[in-house]
């Protein structure tokens, strides 16, 4: 008998654990002070993390109705492959930061409030957003995320190797045959193992070809149409990867593979003179380095007029489960953080630039520009840029990073990179075609 | 009459012993039909479908996506190199841990240190074994190649070259399973009765003889689930490869699990990743039933 109930009991709770996984909700969940609670996953670490913490913190000081409840949930793809998995479950976030090449997935799954609709409930002017970064965000006309931090690529140098290696650190190389002069002089001189690093990865390829003002994908970038067909197989791609498929070879840029984590400490440590890095992580050099960091331009091909990178960062995404009470007071945060006093402590805690025109006239801001050359050059830099499909980037569901890394690594195992190019070209065009089906 | 009296009964009885059977093995089955049949079933299903951006089946692809696989780029490449790193960590994970196994079986003063040193690779996680090598491997400030800089030897892309990636990340998952099949293995060596070595030694047999010819076939059922278990987690190895090379360079440590989940997730191809699932299913399925029918003839149950 008592055998018997036990294994009743035992059922009964099995069964309850497969019932208790429902949902449902349309109010918004609240705190103990009836404050409305607002769940915000974010992809920031280190200081950065403490930057944009710090911002909750302060909204969540500054009043009493709306909580901000931050955290870390890995980086941009991690992140997004979780939001994916509990996309409708009460798990879900309300808000959150995801990378700017997420855009063409999240709207064609169906899980965005587009924001569009809560900018304009709440009047927000978004003319006060640069334009170009503005221009770069929106999809069909409108905007369905909110930039909340843009960052773009920068050649970070050593400035005391530059000098003992007699090169002016005040003049930077930016064409292909200037970089390739400076690493060899460089490693000539025997202070560096290498010259340059940059991250194996379709990061480093896509902002060169931006630079150049060449397109990855057909459809002006996806920016007039869907893309179809993956087309940075182009003569320019091909010379970018010989060029840097030549340096490699003549041990003047090295391979530390495709994680930043593995491309910093050499450059921290004075192996490497050069890298191409983010300026988003300008304080964390700042932090690290105990030389004097300078800056410069992404470079370019010889003879060509440089564009500008590709205008990198994040974006916030408010969710269309969440309740909409829920949804108006995660858009007052995002206010919040767009406010040119947030931008020109975030630009000047970080190193991503402002989205907002009005930062720059903030003594946050002008003071770190002064203060930290890669802060100004980055900043420089997207004021030069100019606004065309190369430089504001794909949208498309899916991304050429992979492919182009593997092509890369095949190129520096020896294959030939026009083959190589094509094959990934074509790979994508594949990826491309079957997305478009699936998700019409 | 009473035969069926007692019959009825018996069959009474019997509803309520199986009834109560199913109770105690509900949690059991609960849980397993959760984790494990539904998702199986799940996945054959999906594998049938074209899924969208979400997951969720939309277009019946019906055998398209296991044609898909067998023609794609990466399916069978993907194979060969999970093939080889199964070849290159099981015999040396079987080989290193039974040389330890037998070098701390016996009894001497201060041995369980030894043992405990040995097993505790058991205890370091995946992910922390796989970023402690990794700091090793780095190529400008990993130690590996700061000692062959000290030598005079020149540095080795230890993850970044497509020759030599696949062995670092098999070292990698030597070191990590080293530990538990060591503490297998011991427990087997110790089970082995002390009459036997003792008589082996009254024939005349050196330590090497012992070891081949008693040693060996009596710790075989041992050796057989350690074999079977190592080449099913080499099948499914994901962490140390998620950390160290996410699958490069070059598509060279890209293996199966990785490459399903590459497509599952960061490729959002459901269906498809569904589909190299499947085939992965079948394979480590005939796999270990091969090795079961072949190996059970030498296996020697005492």
């Amino acid at each position: 008998m008592r055998r018997r109930t036990f294994s009743f009991a035992a059922a009964a709770t099995a069964a309850g654990l497969t019932l208790s996984s429902c949902n449902g909700s349309s109010s918004a969940e609240r705190g103990p002070n009836d404050e409305i609670i607002v769940t915000f996953w974010h992809s920031m670490r280190g200081n950065n993390a403490e930057q944009l913490e710090g911002f909750v913190q302060e909204f969540n000081d500054s009043q009493d109705d709306v909580r901000i409840d931050a955290s870390f949930q890995g980086m941009y793809d991690e992140a997004q492959t979780k939001l994916m998995q509990l996309a409708g479950t009460k798990d879900a976030p309300d808000l959150m930061q995801l990378g700017s090449g997420a855009k063409r997935e999240i709207i064609d799954s169906g899980i965005a409030r587009p924001m569009q609709e809560l900018v304009d409930a709440a009047g927000f002017d978004t003319s006060t957003i640069q334009p170009s970064i503005l221009q770069s965000r929106q999809v069909d006309e409108m905007l369905h995320s909110m930039p909340q931090a843009t960052s773009a690529t920068v050649l970070f140098f050593n400035r005391e190797l530059f000098e003992k290696g007699g090169l002016d650190p005040d003049d930077p190389p930016q064409t292909y045959s200037e970089i390739r002069d400076a690493s060899q002089a460089l490693v000539d001189s025997g202070l560096v193992d290498h010259g340059i690093a940059m991250l194996t990865d379709g990061g480093p390829f896509t902002d060169l070809m931006a630079n150049q003002g060449e397109l990855l994908y057909d459809h002006d970038n996806g920016r007039s149409g869907k893309p179809t067909t993956a087309i940075f197989n182009s003569h320019a791609g091909v010379e970018t990867m010989t060029w840097i498929r030549d340096l490699h070879e003549d041990r003047l840029l090295a391979n530390f593979g495709r994680s930043y984590d593995d491309l910093r400490p050499p450059w921290y440590t004075g192996d490497v003179a050069m890298i191409l890095d983010t300026s988003a992580a300008s304080i964390i050099h700042d932090g690290e380095t105990d030389f004097e960091v300078g800056a410069g331009y992404v470079p370019v091909p010889d003879g060509v007029d440089p564009q500008g990178p590709t205008i990198g960062g994040a974006d916030l995404w408010i969710f269309a489960d969440s309740p909409e009470e829920t949804q108006t007071a995660a858009f007052e945060f995002v206010d919040h953080l767009l406010s040119p006093d947030v931008q020109a402590r975030w630009a000047a805690g970080t190193g991503y630039y402002p989205i907002t025109t009005a930062s720059y006239d903030e003594p946050a801001l002008t003071t770190a520009m002064e203060e930290i050359e890669s802060i100004r050059v980055a900043n420089e830099q997207v004021g030069d840029t100019e606004t065309t499909p190369a430089s504001l980037g794909i949208i498309a569901g899916v991304t050429p990073s992979e492919y182009v890394a593997d092509a890369w690594e095949q190129i520096y195992d020896g294959a030939d990179p026009k083959d190589e190019l094509d094959a990934a070209a074509k790979e994508v065009t594949g990826a491309l075609e079957s997305y478009n089906d699936a998700n019409d | 009459m009473p035969t069926t009296e007692r019959g009825r009964k018996r069959r009474r009885r019997s509803w309520v012993e199986v009834a109560s059977g199913i109770g105690y093995l509900s949690p059991a089955l609960l849980i397993l039909g959760v984790f494990l049949f539904y998702p199986l079933v799940k996945t054959g299903y999906l594998s049938a479908f074209v899924t969208n951006v979400r997951g969720d089946a939309v277009n019946l692809a019906g055998l398209e996506n296991y044609w898909n696989v067998f023609t794609s780029s990466t399916f069978l490449p993907s194979m060969r190199v999970t093939l080889l790193f199964t070849l290159m960590t099981v015999p040396c994970t079987i080989v290193i841990a039974l040389l330890l196994a037998v070098m701390t079986n016996r009894r001497l003063r201060g041995i369980t240190v030894f043992r405990t040193t040995y097993a505790s690779t058991m205890a370091v996680s995946a992910a922390a074994a796989a970023v402690m090598f990794r700091a090793l491997f780095h190529p400008s400030s990993g130690a590996f190649n700061k000692i062959l800089d000290l030598v005079g030897l020149p540095g080795v892309g230890w993850l970044t070259d497509p020759a030599v990636a696949l062995i670092s990340v098999a070292l990698t998952t030597i070191w990590m399973s080293l530990g538990f099949n060591f503490l297998v293995l011991l427990g087997g060596l110790q089970s082995i009765p002390d009459e036997l070595y003792e008589s082996a030694m009254i024939d005349g047999a050196g330590s090497w003889r012992r070891l081949v010819n008693v040693t060996i076939p009596l710790l075989s059922p041992v050796l057989l689930f350690v074999g079977i278990v190592l080449v099913i987690d080499s099948f499914q190895s994901f962490g140390q490869i998620d950390i160290l090379t996410q699958g490069g360079p070059a598509g060279a440590t890209n293996l199966i699990v990785y490459e399903i989940y590459q497509n599952a997730f960061p490729r959002n191809q459901v269906g498809f990743a569904s589909a190299q699932a499947v085939v992965l299913f079948v394979i480590v399925l005939v796999l270990t039933a091969l090795q079961f029918k072949f190996s059970e003839k030498k296996v020697h149950y005492q």
